[in-house]
């Protein structure tokens, strides 16, 4: 391979690109309290959350192929084991995220064991029974988990990190919290999509028998994907709950569930960010619609996402790039016709 | 030992559940089974039909009219959807299925709120099954008892017109090997909008003898739709048999769980579910190839 | 080719930017010269599902008030403006909600909820926004009691005191053996509760029976819990299913001839006007609404009491409206009203202003006297329980409530003592002890 290609390939490279994307969505997130209102950030909190449980459910739908309808379930387990922890007193906020990570993670190992054996709808069907379980679960245990009403009033401690005490009562400070988060969060996950386990995965998507003759183990490889999805969701779950102080059965909720399923195919399930990208302009659509619209804006974003079903079946990202590479390909083509003409054609010797 | 009126009653209660969900499960498995489409807003399209039949029922003031109404129109409106959207998706990967259903039921909830507003609706049962039965000298509504009956016989009729006539044949031929069928020269498509059309029209009847039994709301359809894929996961995706007997065993669950297992009932059902999934993944009657 | 920008050209191009902008600041304040900042009131209700008739009540009442104060010039002379948020029975939803509509919309004022459990996962948080939440529905007594702060007012009876009202009530007849089919959540739970804490104290020797019935809110088939529950042989029943539950319940209850079999049915809230309506056969001129049983139509009854005032404004809210007016119109009409004598009083929309002169104060609503009792913020009111009786004059409804008696808001209210020492020890309610979900 020629030289410049070799500056593309290899761990150190992806790393640099890992840091420099990192930076400049530093940046970026960085700049938001600056330009919006309060109200707005606090908004833009809870789209960063449900960015992180979009990317983590398409580690497992866009990179592993496996479609998962209970999703919801490890959301609500994190949520759940957050505000538990809290409500008992419990005041380390990184402890807390940890628990919950840790234990979304578990309940992904014991409930993916079951689900990876399957294909497509039987693995789809099976974790939409685990997630309505939990949500039955949810609603009748009433001791534990409060029943319909849920675990309310759920407080925020401060973050006590390195010696320091951080309040975060305030909009802004829990706003730097999840930016942080979700970002470490998703450098972790682009992280495992480029690394070799990532390209496993996508082998295992696109033709699993023949994943399998190669010697991969695909059970093995899904249910770690599975786990890893499972991690990032509960995290997700317990910022949601630190965010809104309350943790409800309605988390563990099919239609919770469908939610990153809509986001990642309407922004795009097959670029890494694509699922980002449909939370954005879902949520915005939806914000702006039942504001504008206020009664019928369900029917208005039927219209959109039956539409895009039909006709942008790469989602949001997938017609940007049909649309770049249209244009590029005029350009080139555009390019290609100008022959070059006899009189600029400069020879060896100088002459033309 | 429970006294033999009670369990009567229970035995009762599960039937009248299960003929509801078989109602449902059928439709959804017949789509499953012919077209190979998860059809989510199927029980969005059971509560269009429980205002529909409000509606007519208020306008004509006979439950039987709404009866005679609501399945046409709702056949229609299935065979419409057919026509128009699931036509493109069905070699699509699930997860558009989920995506396109999951449009469909924002649009037919909205349908029904520009059409009824968000008031409740409510409509009775036809004089003739009002009132009481007496079971083992308990009184037992004579409407329950009606409607498992109807059931009964839908679910013969339906079983029939499978198995025993010609275009059900043509059916079950499609739903086994749709190029195959296309070669032989049946018109599949055809044979698609007419099943997209019965399924619906399952629904609706179900939507209309369920009606006189709830207050009718815009979130009547949450409980069943997962419940009717439990029902159908049971019974195998595809089997109409197995629509009728996963309904049953979900509706006596549904039924006496609340006496054995009061706390966890309703995760009993979706446990049950997991387990027929984790163990016997097609189902009781199941058909297709469901590992790796 | 660069295109010399000449001095003259420069300064013509300012000086029009100038006055562009400055004809616009100009306009702008124009339209706002002379006009005062109205004040904001948020409704956060239910509008969906099956409970929504008791938020569409809310707003029609919020929407009767708001255009009679404006009529009469507003309050301190600003015009209220109202906007109406569905919380879908969801306390995440509510959070967001009434986050948005005080810190986007500006609201200076939240009236909501109807399900006890979003009240209480919005509590705290009025704490964080700052204004003040006044609920004019939801029941459970824990709103105002442990998990309530001092932004929190109700303008409505709690279940406390509507239980003490059934009791007295149940007290009076000689049946024994007691059980509840209610919804399983806080509100059915606390209306349960308090319903045997009170019977317990008439009559001591109650049989409170550990068969009971806790379908989920918004359970579609009440067969089986029908079934286990006329097994327990019950004399009496107490059952807190409301909103689109109860009306679900009777139609499948009355086919088991339930009513004829228990001695005695009470329900708090379930027989409110939207469960009227509901029920209501038009075309036979009859009610679903079973005969003889026992209800405080969630503490009012559009006929009662008849004194003039009240009568008037049923009047007025039937030819606005072309219905009868629901409980929670009537208290969602009066927790405006309450804010409009707090702010008047205390001469600002200060929160921490309105705050004090709210406790303690007296509000001549419609139907009723309310007291705002100042250690709780909970109104103290009279609440009436009533029989069912057909009624072929009382159109569209066919049925009405009949024999109303009063329960005096002082008798019937908690022991403010209680109250402050659970807030003390973070004990949980004691009547908790009676819900037995088997």
């Amino acid at each position: 391979m020629s030289e410049p290609v070799y500056r593309y390939l290899g761990a150190r490279a992806a790393l640099r690109r890992a840091m420099v994307g990192g930076v400049i969505a530093a940046a970026g997130l960085a700049l938001v309290p600056a330009v919006v209102s309060p109200f707005q950030l606090l908004f833009a909190t809870e789209m960063l959350i449900q960015c992180l449980f979009a990317l983590a459910f398409n580690l497992l739908f866009g990179i592993t192929g496996l479609l998962s309808f209970g999703q919801a379930a490890y959301f609500g387990v994190g949520g759940y084991l957050a505000a538990l922890a809290l409500v008992h007193g419990w005041t380390g906020i990184l402890g807390v995220l940890l628990l919950s990570t840790v234990g979304a993670a578990l309940a992904g190992l014991v409930l993916g064991y079951c689900c990876v054996r399957l294909n497509e709808i039987y693995f789809a069907m099976l974790t939409l029974a685990f997630g309505q379980m939990l949500y039955a679960g949810a609603w009748q245990w009433a001791e534990v988990t409060g029943g319909s009403d849920g675990i309310l009033g759920v407080p925020r401690p401060p973050l006590r990190l390195l010696g320091l005490t951080l309040p975060l009562d305030t909009g802004l400070a829990f706003y730097v919290l999840v930016a942080t988060v979700v970002l470490l969060a998703t450098l972790f996950l682009w992280g495992v999509a480029t690394s070799p386990f990532g390209l496993m995965l996508r082998a295992i998507r696109e033709k699993p028998e023949r994943a399998e003759f190669v010697g991969i183990p695909v059970h093995r490889y899904r249910l770690a994907a599975f786990v890893l999805s499972a991690a990032c969701t509960g995290l997700a779950g317990a910022l949601v709950v630190l965010l809104g102080h309350t943790a409800t059965p309605e988390m563990l909720f099919w239609t919770k569930s469908a939610e990153p399923v809509m986001m990642s195919l309407l922004g795009g399930a097959k670029v890494f960010l694509g699922p980002a990208l449909g939370v954005l302009v879902y949520a915005w659509l939806k914000e702006w619609l039942s504001s504008r619209l206020v009664d019928y804006w369900m029917l208005v974003m039927g219209l959109i996402v039956v539409g895009c079903g039909l006709f942008f079946r790469g989602g949001l990202c997938g017609a940007l790039v049909v649309w770049w590479s249209a244009r590029l390909a005029q350009r080139m083509s555009y390019v290609s016709t100008r022959d070059p003409q006899p009189d600029q054609i400069v020879r060896a010797d100088g002459s033309s | 030992m429970m006294p033999a009126d009670s369990l009567a009653a229970y035995v009762l209660n599960g039937l009248v559940q299960a003929s509801c969900l078989f109602l449902v499960a059928s439709g959804l498995t017949l789509i499953f089974g012919v077209l190979g489409i998860l059809n989510f807003a199927h029980a969005a399209l059971f509560m269009l039909a429980a205002y529909l039949a409000a509606q007519v029922s208020a306008w004509s003031g006979s439950f039987w009219v709404a009866l005679l109404v609501a399945p046409p129109v709702l056949a229609l409106v299935g065979a419409g959807l057919e026509w128009g959207l699931l036509r493109r998706i069905y070699d699509a990967p699930v997860a558009y299925q989920l995506l396109l259903t999951f449009g469909v039921i924002l649009l037919v909830k909205d349908l029904i709120k520009l059409l009824w507003g968000t008031a409740w609706k409510t409509f009775s049962e036809p004089p003739m099954f009002c009132g009481t039965l007496m079971v083992l000298g308990r009184p037992y509504p004579l409407y329950n008892v009606a409607y498992i009956g109807c059931v009964l016989l839908i679910g013969l009729a339906l079983w029939a017109f499978l198995h025993w006539t010609q275009t059900g044949k043509v059916v079950r031929a499609a739903a086994a090997d749709r190029d195959m069928a296309n070669a032989v020269g049946i018109n599949v498509p055809l044979v698609y909008t007419g099943v997209c059309a019965l399924g619906t029209a399952l629904a609706a009847i179900m939507g209309v003898f369920h009606g006189p039994m709830m207050n009718i709301h815009l979130d009547v359809d949450q409980d069943y739709v997962v419940e009717a894929f439990a029902v159908v996961v049971i019974g195998g995706l595809g089997s109409v048999p197995g629509a009728m007997l996963g309904a049953l065993l979900v509706g006596m669950l549904d039924a006496f769980g609340i006496l054995i297992i009061p706390r966890f009932q309703m995760a009993f059902i979706y446990m049950v579910m997991a387990a027929v999934l984790v163990f016997r993944p097609q189902g009781l009657f199941g058909v297709r190839e469901t590992r790796v | 080719m660069a295109r010399k920008l000449s001095r003259r050209a420069l300064l013509w191009g300012l000086g029009a930017t100038g006055a562009v902008g400055l004809s616009g600041v100009l306009w702008r304040a124009r339209t706002t010269w002379g006009a005062t900042e109205p004040i904001k009131v948020g409704l956060l209700m239910s509008f969906s599902g099956v409970v929504a008739a008791w938020g569409r009540a809310g707003r029609q009442g919020l929407k009767m008030a708001v255009e009679e104060l404006n009529g009469q010039g507003g309050v301190l002379g600003r015009q209220l403006v109202m906007k109406a948020e569905d919380d879908t029975v969801n306390g995440e939803v509510a959070v967001r909600k009434a986050r948005r509509l005080v810190l986007d919309w500006g609201a200076d004022l939240l009236i909501g909820f109807n399900a006890s459990g979003v009240a209480l996962a919005v509590c705290p948080i009025m704490a964080e926004l700052k204004r003040i939440l006044i609920v004019p529905c939801a029941d459970s007594p824990s709103i105002t009691n442990e998990k309530g702060n001092k932004y929190v007012f109700r303008s409505h009876a709690n279940g406390y005191q509507t239980s003490a009202g059934g009791a007295a009530v149940a007290a009076t007849q000689p049946f024994k053996r007691w059980t509840v089919i209610g919804p399983d959540y806080s509100y059915g739970w606390d209306a349960w509760g308090t319903f045997v804490v009170h019977l317990l104290k008439h009559k001591p020797d109650a049989d409170i029976l550990s068969i009971q019935a806790w379908p989920k809110l918004s359970a579609g088939a009440y067969d089986s819990h029908i079934t286990k529950i006329l097994d327990a042989k019950p004399e009496g029943l107490y059952c807190p299913l409301w909103g689109g539950d109860f009306v679900t319940f009777v139609k499948q209850a009355r086919r088991h001839r339930f009513f004829e079999q228990v001695g005695i049915f009470l329900t708090p809230a379930g027989l409110a006007m939207d469960a009227f309506y509901a029920l209501a056969d038009w075309s036979q001129r009859t009610s679903e609404v079973p005969l003889g049983i026992y209800t405080a139509a969630h503490g009012y009854w559009p006929e009662h009491p008849q004194t003039a005032r009240h009568t008037q404004w049923v009047a007025q809210f039937m030819e606005r409206e072309g219905e009868l007016p629901h409980v929670t119109a009537h208290d969602t009409y009066a927790a405006l009203y309450f804010y409009k004598q707090a702010v008047e009083q205390a001469g600002t929309t200060d929160t921490d202003a309105v705050i004090e002169a709210l406790e303690g104060m007296v509000l001549e609503s419609p139907a009723y006297r309310k007291v705002m009792r100042k250690e709780d913020h909970q109104a103290i009111t009279d609440v009436p329980w009533g029989v069912t009786k057909e009624a072929k004059d009382l159109e569209p409804l066919f049925m009405r409530m009949a024999d109303i008696r009063d329960f005096k808001g002082e008798e019937i209210a908690e022991p403010i003592a209680e109250i402050l020492d659970r807030r003390k020890t973070g004990a949980e309610p004691p009547w908790r002890k009676y819900v037995i979900k088997g």
